[in-house]
C-alpha cells in the first residue's frame, strides 16, 4: 500500500513521519484482532450450545424409549412390555384351561347320558319280559274261561276271575306299551344329546388346539418384536454413547478458541504497547490519518471490517440475497 | 445427590465446555467469570469442587485460591487449576496458594472427569 514504509529514513524527521503513518494502522490492526477473536468466540459458543442440545436430545430420546419399554421409571413396573406379555399369556392360558375344563364337564355329561342309555336298554329288556308275562296271563285267562265253560254253572265264579285276569293282562300290555314309548323317547333324546355333546367336544377340542397355536404364534411374534425393539434401543444407547464420546472429542477440539483468544490478546497487548511507545516519539507531529484510514477501508471486503474504522460506513444491501 | 462444581473462567467457551463435560457426567454446575465472582458464589451456596483458570480480570486464580483457603470451612475444598500455563514456577505458585491439582488446557474431558472424581471427598 502507498502508506507503507518504502525507503530507509535519511533523517529523524522522516523516521518520525514514517512512524506517524504506521501508528493508525497499528490501532486498526488491534481492533481487527479483537473483533476477530470476539467473532470466533461467538461462533464457538454457538457450536458448543448446539453440541449440548444434541447430547441432551439424544439422551432424552434413549431415556424415553427405554422408559416406554420398561413401562415407567421402576424397572419392576407391572406396565413393562414383558409384564404385559406375561399377563396376556397368563390370561390366555386361563381361558384355554377353562375350555379344557368345559370339555371335561362335557365328557362327564356324555358318560352320564351313556348310563341313561344303558338304563333304557335295561328297561327295554324288562318290558320284553313283561310282554311274555302278559301273553302268559292272557293265555291263562283264555284257558280258564274254556275250563269254566266246561265246568258249567258251578264254575261261573271261576269264569269271572278268568275274565278279570284277561282284563288285567290287557291293561298290563297297554302300560308296557306306554312305558316302551316313553323309554323310546328317552333313548331318542339321550342319543341326540350324546351326539350333540360329542360333536361339541370334538369342535371345542379343535378350537382349543387352533386357539393355542394362534395364541402361541401371536405371543411369539410379540416377544420377538419386543426383543427386537429392546435390541434396537440398546443399539441406540450404544450409538448415543459413541455420539457422546465424539461430542467430547469435538469439545476438546473447540478449545482451540481459548488458546487463539489468549494469543490474540497477547498480540493486541504488544500492538498497544508498540503504539504507545512509538506515539510518544511522534507527539509533536501533526499528521492527518484520514487518507490512510480511507485507504484501509477501501481495501477491506466486509462491512464488519469497515465498522472497526468507525463512522465512514458505506451503504450496504438489505439482505444476504439480492436479485437484480 | 449430585455433586456441585464451580467453574471459574473469563472465557465463556471454556466455561461452557467444562460445564458440558461435567453435566454429562451428572454434576451440577455453577459458573463464575472471575475470582471475585467465584468468591461471592462460594459463600452463597455449597460447592464440592472448584475448577479455576489462572489469568482472569478482577481477581486471578491464585488470589482466588488464597481467599478461599482463608475461609475456615473451605480449607479442604478441592480446587483444580485449569490453565494454558504449564511452567513449573507457576505450578509451584499454585501449589503454594493451596491448589489441589493442575490441569493444562486444552483438557481431555475424560481425564478431567477422572481427576475431579479423584479429588472429591
Amino acid at each position: 500500500m502507498d502508506h507503507q514504509v518504502k525507503v530507509d529514513p535519511t533523517s529523524d524527521g522522516e523516521l518520525k513521519a514514517q512512524i506517524a503513518v504506521a501508528l493508525p494502522i497499528l490501532g486498526v490492526m488491534g481492533m481487527q484482532l479483537k473483533e476477530t477473536a470476539s467473532q470466533i468466540e461467538s461462533a464457538v459458543v454457538e457450536v458448543c450450545a448446539k453440541f449440548q442440545s444434541m447430547a441432551d436430545r439424544s439422551r432424552a430420546g434413549v431415556s424415553g424409549a427405554a422408559e416406554l419399554l420398561s413401562g415407567g421409571n421402576d424397572s419392576q413396573s407391572t406396565n413393562s412390555v414383558e409384564a404385559l406379555i406375561a399377563e396376556a399369556s397368563r390370561t390366555i392360558e386361563t381361558l384355554l384351561r377353562h375350555t379344557q375344563d368345559s370339555a371335561a364337564v362335557s365328557n362327564s355329561a356324555i358318560e352320564r347320558i351313556k348310563r341313561v342309555q344303558e338304563a333304557t336298554d335295561h328297561i327295554s329288556k324288562s318290558l320284553t319280559q313283561l310282554d311274555d308275562i302278559t301273553i302268559g296271563n292272557r293265555l291263562l285267562a283264555v284257558n280258564a274261561r274254556i275250563q269254566a265253560v266246561y265246568a258249567g254253572d258251578k264254575a261261573a265264579g271261576f269264569g269271572g276271575v278268568a275274565n278279570e285276569i284277561g282284563v288285567q293282562a290287557k291293561r298290563s300290555a297297554e302300560i308296557v306299551e306306554m312305558i316302551r314309548s316313553v323309554s323310546g323317547e328317552l333313548r331318542y333324546i339321550a342319543n341326540s344329546a350324546l351326539t350333540d355333546l360329542q360333536s361339541m367336544v370334538v369342535e371345542d377340542q379343535k378350537a382349543y388346539v387352533r386357539s393355542k397355536v394362534e395364541v402361541d404364534r401371536v405371543l411369539a411374534d410379540f416377544r420377538f418384536m419386543n426383543n427386537s425393539t429392546r435390541e434396537f434401543i440398546c443399539k441406540m444407547q450404544s450409538e448415543s454413547e459413541s455420539v457422546a464420546k465424539e461430542i467430547s472429542g469435538a469439545v476438546r477440539s473447540l478449545q482451540f478458541q481459548d488458546r487463539i483468544s489468549q494469543r490474540i490478546g497477547h498480540v493486541i497487548a504488544e500492538l498497544d504497547r508498540i503504539k504507545t511507545d512509538l506515539g510518544a516519539h511522534c507527539k509533536d507531529m501533526d499528521f492527518d490519518d484520514r487518507p490512510i484510514l480511507r485507504q484501509l477501508s477501501e481495501s477491506y471486503t466486509m462491512q464488519e471490517e469497515r465498522n472497526v474504522l468507525g463512522g465512514d460506513s458505506q451503504e450496504t444491501s438489505a439482505g444476504d440475497v439480492e436479485l437484480f | 445427590m449430585a455433586k456441585t462444581a464451580l467453574i471459574v473462567d473469563d472465557s465463556t467457551t471454556m466455561r461452557q465446555m467444562v460445564a458440558f463435560t461435567l453435566r454429562e457426567a451428572g454434576y451440577q454446575v455453577i459458573e463464575a467469570e472471575h475470582g471475585q465472582d467465584a468468591l461471592d458464589k462460594i459463600c452463597a451456596q455449597p460447592v464440592n469442587v472448584v475448577i479455576t483458570d489462572l489469568n482472569m480480570p478482577v481477581m486471578d486464580g491464585f488470589t482466588f485460591i488464597k481467599n478461599v483457603r482463608a475461609m475456615p470451612n473451605h480449607k479442604f475444598l478441592p480446587i483444580l487449576m485449569l490453565t494454558t500455563e504449564s511452567q513449573l514456577s507457576k505450578k509451584e505458585q499454585g501449589k503454594a496458594a493451596g491448589a489441589t491439582g493442575w490441569i493444562v488446557k486444552p483438557f481431555d474431558p475424560e481425564k478431567l472427569l477422572q481427576v475431579v472424581a479423584k479429588v472429591l471427598p
